[in-house]
């Protein structure tokens, strides 16, 4: 996870973000995505809901079939961006502002650290969750759900992050 | 039937995949990349690696093709022609798919009960999860824990 929280933090290092463009005309007229084709959108605008559903049931289902936080951010990320490519990037980031993205990529970082460090508080290693309970195993049920929260928070925010980067770039 | 389905699968990768290297359309490029990411997925899954399979269905197929995408739309969509001869790197890509070929021989067959695969880590992790965590999908708590 840290691996693309930092790849995130290059990009839009390279890139830069909220960079002042054009003139307000402009603006609408590169941004308006897919807007004028039908099909696409009405297609999509049927599929986006599902697929952040079946997102978060990637997340939350982690422990019984494939899947965990990596896969859900992924999933959850691509539907937002196919919400970005069919509404045009100015709606999407309306949704989901920069700031916000910015806030899920170091809130989930900071998560997980939390986790790791509140082990090492309780008397643990880092990273260690049977301390985080009386039980052991509660513990490290409780430990896995909350890095995959962790987890799952900084992809979504990164792959949004780094899309919106690319994206801001149409000149 | 499965490994049929599999070198089936494979084939189709690698033919993919040398369409890939001859496209000249950058955006012809980028859908077949996506093609190949679902063609091996779909063989993770045959290999009974659902997660690897998820993971490279949502990452390789869905997020890359499109930062490929967004990124062909800020420069041109097609491939200018290569000026120097490739002779040197299609030498250096034989040999080391030559020495990869001549490393496998010492892999153990597919399957092997007795690989190292079978007999390391792995069956540790299989007993102790029930018992340690108590979650079914094992992945999750050996990369979680």
């Amino acid at each position: 996870m840290f691996v693309v929280f930092t790849a995130g933090i290059g990009v839009l290092f390279l890139l830069g973000h909220g960079r002042v463009r054009g003139t307000l005309e402009e603006e609408t007229r590169t941004n308006e995505g897919l807007r004028h084709y039908l099909i696409p959108r009405v297609v999509g605008q049927l599929l986006i809901p599902f697929i952040i559903l079946f997102g978060l049931y990637v997340q939350f289902h982690g422990e019984y079939g494939p899947g965990g936080g990596f896969q859900a951010g992924a999933i959850i990320a691509a539907g937002l961006i196919l919400y970005a490519l069919l509404e045009g990037e100015k709606h999407a980031l309306n949704v989901v502002p920069q700031k916000v993205l910015l806030g899920m990529m170091a809130g989930g970082a900071i998560l997980y650290t939390t986790v790791g460090i509140f082990g090492m508080l309780l008397g643990g290693n880092f990273l260690d969750y049977s301390v985080l309970s009386d039980n052991t195993v509660k513990g490290q049920q409780m430990g896995i759900i909350l890095i995959e929260a962790g987890v799952g928070i900084t992809v979504t925010g990164t792959l949004l992050a780094i899309f919106h980067a690319f994206a801001a770039r149409d000149n | 039937m499965t490994e049929l389905f599999g070198i089936f699968l494979l084939t189709l990768l690698v033919i993919t995949a040398i369409a890939v290297v001859r496209a000249q359309n950058l955006f012809v490029a980028v859908m077949l990349m996506g093609i190949a990411s679902l063609l091996i997925a779909v063989n993770f899954f045959l290999l009974d690696a659902a997660d690897v399979a998820l993971t490279e269905a949502a990452v390789g197929a869905g997020i890359s093709t499109v930062l490929f995408l967004s990124a062909l739309a800020l420069t041109v969509d097609r491939e200018k022609a290569p000026k120097t001869k490739f002779g040197l790197a299609l030498a250096v890509t034989i040999v080391a798919c030559l020495v990869i070929f001549y490393a496998t021989l010492g892999e153990p067959r597919f399957g092997d009960p007795n690989s190292p695969v079978q007999l390391h880590v792995g069956p540790w992790y299989l007993e102790k999860t029930p018992e340690y965590v108590d979650i079914p999908n094992v992945v999750t708590a050996v990369l979680g824990c």
